[in-house]
């Protein structure tokens, strides 16, 4: 009995090791050559699929930039209070840039290696620095221009409240502490003119470039700028709704 | 005799038409414009008006305050738009 079963393996074994050597007799090399070949095929695909997937990757992120860029550019020649000088240097780094973005698209279709798509993608950032300054470069001088306005426009109210102002109290009438809010509203708007001064121009002087903190500063000085100018502009004009409403009769 | 007259009378004649046609002997006796020099003629400017301050109307002046406020709302309206557009977003480092 017990031969029997030691009789049963052997046969089981022998037919395990014959059915091997026919398949690598088909195959027609040695079990032990087919891993290597394999796994260079599929490094090789790999490579491919990582090209493909860094290029696709790349273009979305250009065409991302691109659509930011266009929409940017009707801003801009839709924004009523922004100045001929503004419109025109804004309007001339948005083409620069959707020309140069553009080009760089198609070299980055053209790329054979994944080591120049990543030369691309830097390119792509820090050539144009899309996010980080042209965006703030609009709006910001967008900001700027409206708060001109409404600064030229407080500063010939605050003379016209001034008039009436002086012509009511000869004329006897009660205007309370008008001149005291005449004076603050003037100290607002001078205040409001030396945050505004060359914050426009210095923005737009930015250049793009590799050191995306620089960038950073110089933005975010001009957004602090803007803002106080802002707190100045509404401070104003709270105080000219004030004295308007002292001359009512 | 009465020959001689008429020449004369004629030659006369003559000089003032032509002097006439120069815009008359004097002028071009005259300084060139300046200063008075005593010679009679005394340039003047137009002596400008007066300065009167214009009487302001309370009511004038409220009511254009009342148009530059409601423009100057939609400036800030136009402001806050600009500056929120402006804001930092997880983009701005690229």
């Amino acid at each position: 009995m017990k031969t029997d079963l030691l009789i049963r393996r052997g046969l089981l074994f022998a037919a395990m090791t014959l059915t091997a050597t026919a398949l690598a007799a088909a195959t027609g090399m040695p079990a032990q050559a087919v891993t290597p070949v394999a796994g260079v095929a599929v490094q090789a695909a790999d490579q491919a699929a990582n090209l493909a997937n860094a290029k696709k990757l790349t273009t979305v992120r250009i065409d991302g930039r691109l659509a930011l860029l266009r929409a940017e550019g009707v801003a801009i020649r839709n924004a009523a209070r922004l100045t001929d000088a503004h419109q025109t240097a804004l309007q001339k780094i948005i083409d620069a840039d959707i020309a140069g973005l553009t080009e760089l698209r198609a070299k980055v279709a053209a790329e054979t290696t994944p080591e120049a798509v990543r030369a691309d993608a830097r390119s792509m950032v820090e050539d144009y620095r899309v996010y980080l300054l042209v965006r703030p470069q609009v709006h910001l001088t967008l900001a700027a221009d409206v708060e001109s306005a409404a600064l030229t426009r407080l500063r010939t109210l605050h003379d016209k409240l001034a008039q009436a102002v002086a012509a009511a109290r000869s004329a006897g009438k009660d205007v309370g502490d008008a001149e005291a809010k005449l004076a603050h509203m003037k100290s607002e708007l001078d205040a409001m003119g030396s945050a505004l001064s060359g914050l426009a121009d210095e923005l737009l002087a930015v250049q793009p470039g590799p050191d995306a903190a620089a960038i950073k500063a110089r933005t975010t000085a001009a957004r602090a700028d803007a803002r106080t100018a802002r707190t100045h502009l509404r401070a104003a004009t709270t105080d000219a709704k004030a004295i308007r409403d002292l001359l009512k009769p | 005799m009465r020959r001689a007259i008429a020449m004369t009378a004629l030659a006369v004649a003559l000089g003032v038409a032509l002097s006439g046609c120069r815009g008359g002997g004097n002028r071009d006796a005259l300084p060139p414009a300046g200063p008075d020099t005593g010679s009679g003629v005394v340039a003047t400017t137009p002596a400008s008006a007066p300065k009167t301050t214009a009487p302001v109307d309370a009511a004038a002046a409220v009511s254009q305050a009342d148009k530059d406020l409601v423009e100057l709302d939609k400036l800030l309206a136009e402001l806050d738009g600009q500056l929120k557009k402006a804001e930092e977003s997880p983009n701005d480092e690229d």
